[in-house]
């Protein structure tokens, strides 16, 4: 039996995907050489399109997390034959925390707080304790809560791939029930470890402006991205003859209705955020997307509104359109679009809040003429292009290389036949 | 194939020939299973062998059987559609007239002309964002009724009484047997070769079963 198996397991060829990795490479090494020199020449706007990038990959890869603790915590089964996709975008945590340094070192040139001194502002005295800046950098407490964050995640990842990639060799059922035990424990973990993420280096941005569904919101976008990932993945090993008679149209249909589902459920959290906002009314509040819908950056808004949500839905709304791989791919490829622009309609806007700040003095002198910020506008920079070929292109190669090292789908998980013959 | 039975339609058969002194007229032919896999191969044959006015009867839902029947999607996510797009209708309505601030052309009735702009909290008349939930709710509520509802009508439900409840065996179907149930007004349908046909197919029990007397 294991004689057979060893033979035929299926692997991942990076020979027979022609140039991709050496594109993935390439896009990747141009990139983030190009990001280094922005970093020379205009450090600013080099660190906002940095944190941008690495954001993008950040939220792939812990959605790609979530969908495997899912997996385990509820005993499905279905998702065996795509999960070794879902663990090998995860597993890639280890290098997302190397990646993350160039965050960590730039992070005073973006977040405000960090360079404040202590009592000049009594709405950053209050979140001292929370964010611990005022030195040129933040203290101890701020990156700790880092370094535990991407300990958890870089934990749990490499686990999960170790354990499954153990399974392939023995067929051990055992595994299974201790991958299922772990996820119970690891959810509470990975929901902090998300939402706290999201609070110090998206929210803290704009170290005034807090919403409490921030975490939940962040979470939204990653959990429908890292499903449109794993569709495209899956689709194109399917399509390159690797799950021949393992994946068929009926994963497809599942895994359209979870990306139709977390469309929605995006749009609901995203809705209420700006709905709660808007009715209470909080000048702290209202601010951030009284920013965002100034000058062009509203029609970023508007997109948004229509692409991340309105488009999808659309696409998504019949039965044969989550069935035909064709159609569920461009829908695919709308809601990757779409979560990059909604993380560049969080980030960027800052920058240019933060430099009418400095030339004003104060928000109320930067408002004062026309009620907002008149030097708002959308400025997609070449640095911008840099930051996400590099951190994109760096991760796809890393992922082409760590598909080649096992088999392709859990070819022993005990569930896979009823994976294979699933049925909706 | 010469009998005459069989030439006449369903109709006619129901109306004329099977109705006896002490039953009602013939509601179809059931034939008992005794496991899934045997239900499931005969609704197969059966599918196949053309019959539409049948169905299948088992105490626990067998993957699979909407294809082992030959059943097409079902039509009731078009009820649900048309209940979602009723719910923003109503909902749009119902918020717009009584809070916006309007004029209607002369043309359009009396009624509609109430003009009671409402402040609230301070907000734009007929603002979209508190109109939103409004929206998302009712248009919620209307898909589970019209979806109940739908679900109800096209299952004939409710009934006081079915037919196949006339035949004792039948009272197994949710304990520990599985029942092809083929009806009389099915064009397929013949008093004679059916419940052979169903035999055939390894059916333990095949019986006429009737409905209640008029």
């Amino acid at each position: 039996m294991s004689e057979t198996s060893h033979k035929t397991i299926p692997k991942f060829d990076p020979a027979k995907a022609g140039n991709l990795p050496k594109l993935f490479l390439g896009a990747g090494a141009l990139g983030l050489l190009g990001t280094l020199a922005g970093f020379a020449v205009a450090p600013k706007q080099a660190a906002f399109s940095y944190l941008w990038a690495f954001v993008y990959a950040f939220t792939l890869c812990a959605g790609s997390l979530f969908w495997v603790l899912l997996h385990h915590a509820v005993d499905a089964d279905w998702t065996v034959v795509v999960r070794r996709f879902l663990e090998k975008v995860a597993g890639l945590f280890p290098y997302l925390a190397l990646l993350f340094l160039p965050v960590v070192f730039s992070a005073p040139m973006i977040y405000e707080w960090m360079t404040v001194d202590p009592g000049t502002d009594v709405l950053l005295d209050h979140k001292a304790v929370f964010l611990d800046g005022g030195r040129n950098g933040a203290g101890f407490f701020y990156y700790g809560r880092a370094f535990f964050y991407f300990a958890f995640f870089m934990g749990a990842a490499t686990l999960y791939k170790k354990f499954s990639v153990a399974q392939d060799a023995d067929g051990n059922p055992h595994l299974t029930n201790k991958m299922r035990h772990m996820a119970y424990g690891m959810i509470p973990f990975f929901a902090a470890s998300i939402t706290f993420f999201a609070f110090d280096y998206l929210m803290a941005l704009d170290y005034h402006w807090f919403s409490t569904m921030w975490g939940v919101y962040i979470f939204a976008g990653s959990a429908q991205s890292s499903m449109a990932l794993l569709i495209v993945i899956s689709n194109a090993c399917r399509r390159a003859g690797y799950l021949d008679g393992v994946m068929s149209v009926e994963h497809n249909h599942i895994m359209g209705k979870l990306l139709f589902a977390f469309t929605v459920f995006w749009a609901y959290i995203t809705f209420s955020q700006y709905f709660l906002i808007y009715y209470a009314n909080i000048p702290e509040e209202t601010w951030f997307f009284h920013h965002r819908n100034t000058n062009s950056w509203q029609w970023l808004s508007a997109v948004l509104v229509f692409g991340h949500f309105l488009l999808p839905f659309c696409l998504l709304i019949t039965q044969p359109a989550k069935r035909d791989g064709r159609r569920l791919f461009w829908a695919c490829g709308v809601v990757l679009t779409m979560h990059l622009l909604d993380l560049y309609w969080i980030i960027m806007p800052q920058k240019q809040i933060n430099e009418a700040l400095h030339a004003a003095g104060s928000l109320q002198a930067a408002v004062a003429k026309t009620g907002s910020i008149e030097s708002l506008h959308l400025a997609p920079h070449i640095l911008d292009l840099c930051s996400l070929l590099g951190v994109v292109g760096i991760m796809g190669w890393l992922f082409l290389k760590s598909l080649a090292q096992d088999a392709i789908y859990p070819v022993r998980d005990p569930r896979l036949p009823n994976s294979i013959n699933l049925k909706n | 194939m010469g009998d005459t039975d069989t030439r006449k339609s369903p109709k006619q058969r129901r109306d004329t020939d099977t109705m006896t002194e002490t039953q009602g007229r013939l509601f179809g032919v059931g034939a008992e299973f005794s496991s899934a896999s045997q239900v499931y191969a005969a609704a197969e044959k059966c599918r196949d062998h053309g019959f539409k006015r049948w169905d299948v009867h088992t105490p626990f839902p067998v993957h699979g059987m909407d294809d082992a029947m030959g059943l097409g999607p079902s039509r009731l996510s078009f009820f649900s559609l048309m209940g979602a797009c009723t719910g923003v209708t109503v909902a749009f309505l119902l918020i717009f007239l009584t809070t916006a601030d309007y004029k209607l052309p002369d043309w359009v009735p009396m009624w509609l002309h109430q003009n009671y702009p409402l402040i609230v909290n301070g907000k734009p008349f007929f603002a979209f964002e508190p109109s939103i939930p409004i929206f998302f709710e009712l248009a919620i509520l209307c898909t589970a009724l019209f979806t109940i509802g739908a679900l109800l009508a096209m299952n004939m439900l409710p009934r006081w009484n079915h037919p196949c409840f006339n035949w004792d065996r039948f009272a197994k179907v949710t304990d520990d047997k599985f029942f092809i149930v083929i009806e009389a007004c099915d064009p397929k349908f013949s008093e004679l070769e059916t419940p052979d046909f169903l035999k055939s197919l390894g059916a333990g029990a095949v019986e006429m079963i009737h409905e209640d007397k008029e």
